[in-house]
């Protein structure tokens, strides 16, 4: 029996548990025992049974940054913005990080969107495994691509330049050899995207090895409002322009059902009834997107994969730069279309078109097809081979 | 020997883990095995390197509640460490993580009521520790903090209420003992006070309690006064917004200032010349407090204590609650002013107040002359005994 300790180090919400989850569900369930390090405890109670796993708190810079980079426009500039700034900082954080992995004595460590984490395990001979979507694993590249295309500017290599100069200075406080550029932080013994080619956020990588998305919990199953036609399921948040939207989809008169975050509830009052059904609580994601006909979200990656894989179109209304560049990858795909700027006129006149032109669907359902024989369940099966491999063989 | 683990979970600066490290080391030496959970691993590792003591990072509440005027400790409470249930499990099944891991016989806790709630239950022995500010006193209901603009009575009952609501929530889920108020989630730990009566905002709500005194800071550079004749003042704290206006009267001043300001803007150090220094790293308080006439300081504890122990006058510029009570018992002792509006015309006014008027430094000296005996070694060797008889104890 071996001991894995995951670790979640940046970003928020309930994705980065989650999709960990079955993993480590599938490791227990092979007698080995897991432990997390995560950035935020509430999604671990929110998430994972307390009686077979253990959670402890990332080390995080605790203080805002001096001197952030603003707008953000790489992933060099997150880690700036996240106490790669000063090398003082980073060392204490990647102490910090190596004293809790002395206290629980990993064989097998697992990193999901944590550098920091990474530089802590720089010589320690302990197998390590980076996972994610393509957002939180960068390409071998430097300096780090761009978020958006139009911000390829040439100051990214200065700022770049900057992060490895201050990853380096700790580095050699704590007597570890110097990197020669930030991608190789990220250095390990398997790399595993949980996400598919065409969605990657970074375009054009050159190798990857792309397993799909790992299974997310289920939700209440969905009660579709009555009514026949077309049905569109919606899986949002707040935003300043719900209320258009809302008013566009039950003017368009088809069954729609709705799930909102917490914080919309005076909205939703306006809009219940009739064509729209509202959810109290988050919806069976793979049997509401199976019984709709277009879905509009944010962008999330486990919305977008579970309608692709179902071969349904999406409406998007991005709300960060992660989200943006998932967006462009769906688009590029032909299945769906993006309304980036919430205008309300943007969403209905994008919201008309998906359910008028059947070429989206045909794109959702070519994607489909291509994944027809992808089984979901069966990745945390394949992952407990790989961790076990992993966990037998010498790192050098 | 036993293993010790020492918290600090709510808070910011060095104002916790200075003290902790001053009572941790003899702790260590005598054999000990000391850990520290900490609010900011950055700060310890400036505060802790060199010393041995490993420390790791405290559960975090991402998602704390917005800022309000607060006006009691329940109010605090569900402002930051208990403001959501299942967020405050989600914590404490954190601290528990590493009770587990590092099984420690004492717990040793300064402002970190999440670790205490952990531990309700739990086989390890508690001491608490810190200033009167973040100790509060065994009453129900705890009282209001803005005695002079307070606030609703019912409000803060209902805080209270609310407070224990959340505590229970977590004691029922985990099968820990219920609590009967707020007060008791201190209830059958030791207290180790480390303030003195006059700075302790609830020193009327503990009559004859033990008052520890206050540990010294985590010493420092030795002070460079500007030199010439003229008195001296020690600047000390956080950027307000009036900042710039001080210093640049302060620099045309009769007297002599140090200025240490950590967050000190670049461009305010234009203000440096013959009468005024800016300091860059910490100061030694023994010898700032031995040198100096008096002190400007817009925060900490130990640091306008270790100015009152050297029977120096303040005057205290109050950004936060608990300096502004503070500033409320500096005022009541006549050691010093309290210049709240943060003005420059003020903070200059009641600072030659301090310098010219014998009163302030005779109030100050009296407080000095009070606590004459008491001494950081006896202190420090008393929580030693303390925290070596719970040990052994258990």
């Amino acid at each position: 029996m071996a001991h894995v300790v995951m670790c979640w180090e940046l970003g928020g919400d309930l994705g980065h548990v989650a999709r960990m989850k079955p993993l480590a569900e599938a490791l227990h369930r092979h007698g080995h025992q897991v432990s997390f390090i995560v950035r935020e405890c509430l999604p671990a109670e929110r998430l994972l049974d307390p009686e077979n796993f253990r959670w402890f708190q990332a080390p995080y810079q605790n203080e805002a940054v001096p001197d952030p980079r603003l707008p953000t426009r790489n992933l060099a500039e997150v880690m700036h913005n996240t106490g790669f700034h000063a090398s003082a900082n980073l060392a204490g954080r990647v102490r910090a990080w190596r004293r809790l992995f002395a206290l629980l004595d990993p064989d097998l460590l697992v990193f999901d969107h944590s550098p920091t984490a990474l530089l802590a395990a720089r010589g320690l001979k302990i197998p390590r495994v980076v996972l994610g979507t393509g957002f939180g694993i960068p390409p071998s590249v430097s300096p780090f691509p761009a978020f958006a295309a139009d911000d390829a500017a040439p100051d990214l290599v200065a700022s770049e330049a900057r992060v490895t100069v201050t990853v380096n200075d700790a580095l050699q406080s704590l007597d570890e050899s110097p990197i020669a550029r930030l991608a190789d932080i990220y250095t390990a013994e398997a790399n595993v995207f949980f996400t598919f080619r065409e969605l990657d956020h970074y375009l054009g990588r050159d190798a990857g090895d792309y397993w799909g998305p790992t299974q997310q919990d289920a939700g209440v199953a969905p009660t579709w409002p009555p009514g026949d036609g077309k049905r569109v399921f919606a899986y949002l948040k707040p935003f300043d322009t719900l209320a258009a939207l809302l008013a566009t989809l039950r003017d368009a008169g088809h069954p729609t059902l709705i799930y909102l975050g917490k914080g919309a509830e005076d909205i939703r009052r306006g809009f219940e009834g009739g064509n729209l059904a509202f959810s109290d609580r988050p919806v069976d994601l793979r049997a509401a997107v199976a019984g709709a006909d277009l879905v509009v979200c944010h962008s999330g990656h486990g919305t977008i994969s579970a309608a692709l894989l179902a071969g349904k179109p999406l409406l998007l209304l991005p709300l960060n730069m992660e989200q943006r560049m998932l967006s462009a990858r769906v688009i590029e795909a032909g299945a769906g279309l993006a309304a980036p700027a919430l205008a309300p006129e943007g969403m209905r006149q994008k919201f008309q078109r998906l359910m008028a032109e059947p070429a989206f669907t045909e794109a959702a359902r070519a994607f489909a097809e291509r994944y027809a024989s992808l089984n979901v369940e069966t990745i945390p099966e394949r992952f407990t081979a790989l961790a076990e491999r992993l966990i037998a063989s010498e790192v050098p | 020997m036993a293993k010790i683990l020492m918290a600090w979970e709510l808070g910011a600066g060095y104002g916790h883990l200075a003290p902790l490290l001053t009572l941790a080391r003899p702790l260590k030496a005598a054999g000990h095995e000391v850990s520290f959970v900490v609010r900011d691993v950055v700060a310890a590792e400036a505060v802790l390197a060199g010393s041995g003591i490993p420390f790791y990072p405290a559960p975090a509440n991402f998602s704390p509640s917005g800022a309000v005027t607060l006006h009691s400790y329940p109010q605090i409470l569900l402002s930051t460490a208990f403001n959501h249930a299942d967020e405050v499990r989600a914590r404490v099944r954190a601290w528990r993580s590493l009770f587990e891991m590092l099984k420690p016989a004492v717990l040793v806790a300064d402002h970190a009521p999440t670790a205490l709630l952990a531990a309700r239950g739990g086989p390890m022995r508690c001491v608490i520790t810190g200033n009167g500010f973040v100790l509060p006193p065994d009453v129900s209901p705890l009282p209001e903090l803005r005695p002079w603009a307070p606030a609703d009575p019912k409000l803060l009952a209902d805080a209270e209420a609310q407070a224990l609501q959340q505590m229970n929530d977590v004691a029922r889920r985990l099968g820990a003992p219920l609590f009967t108020r707020v007060a008791d989630l201190y209830a059958g730990t030791a207290p180790a006070l480390f303030t003195f009566p006059e700075l302790d905002n609830y020193a009327a709500l503990r009559a004859g309690a033990d008052y520890w005194g206050v540990l010294p800071g985590p010493g420092g550079a030795a002070p460079r006064w500007p030199a010439g004749s003229g008195k001296r003042v020690f600047f000390y704290g956080q950027p307000f917004p009036s900042l710039a206006g001080v210093l640049e009267s302060l620099a045309g001043a009769a007297h002599r200032t140090l200025v240490y300001i950590p967050k000190l803007a670049p461009e305010l150090r234009r203000f440096a010349g013959p009468r005024l220094v800016f300091a860059g790293t910490l100061q030694d308080m023994a010898a700032v407090t031995r040198d100096c006439d008096a002190a400007v300081m817009t925060s900490g504890h130990s640091t306008v204590a270790a100015m009152l122990l050297a029977g120096k006058p303040v005057v205290v510029l109050p950004q936060h609650l608990e300096m502004f009570l503070i500033a409320r018992g500096i005022e009541e002792s006549g050691a010093g002013l309290a210049a709240p509006a943060l003005k420059r015309e003020g903070i200059l006014r009641k600072l030659a107040r301090v310098l010219d008027e014998p009163s302030f430094g005779e109030k100050a000296r009296a407080i000095a002359q009070r606590h004459r005996d008491w001494d950081t070694a006896s202190a420090v060797t008393k929580f030693t005994a303390l925290v070596t008889r719970l040990a052994a104890e258990r």
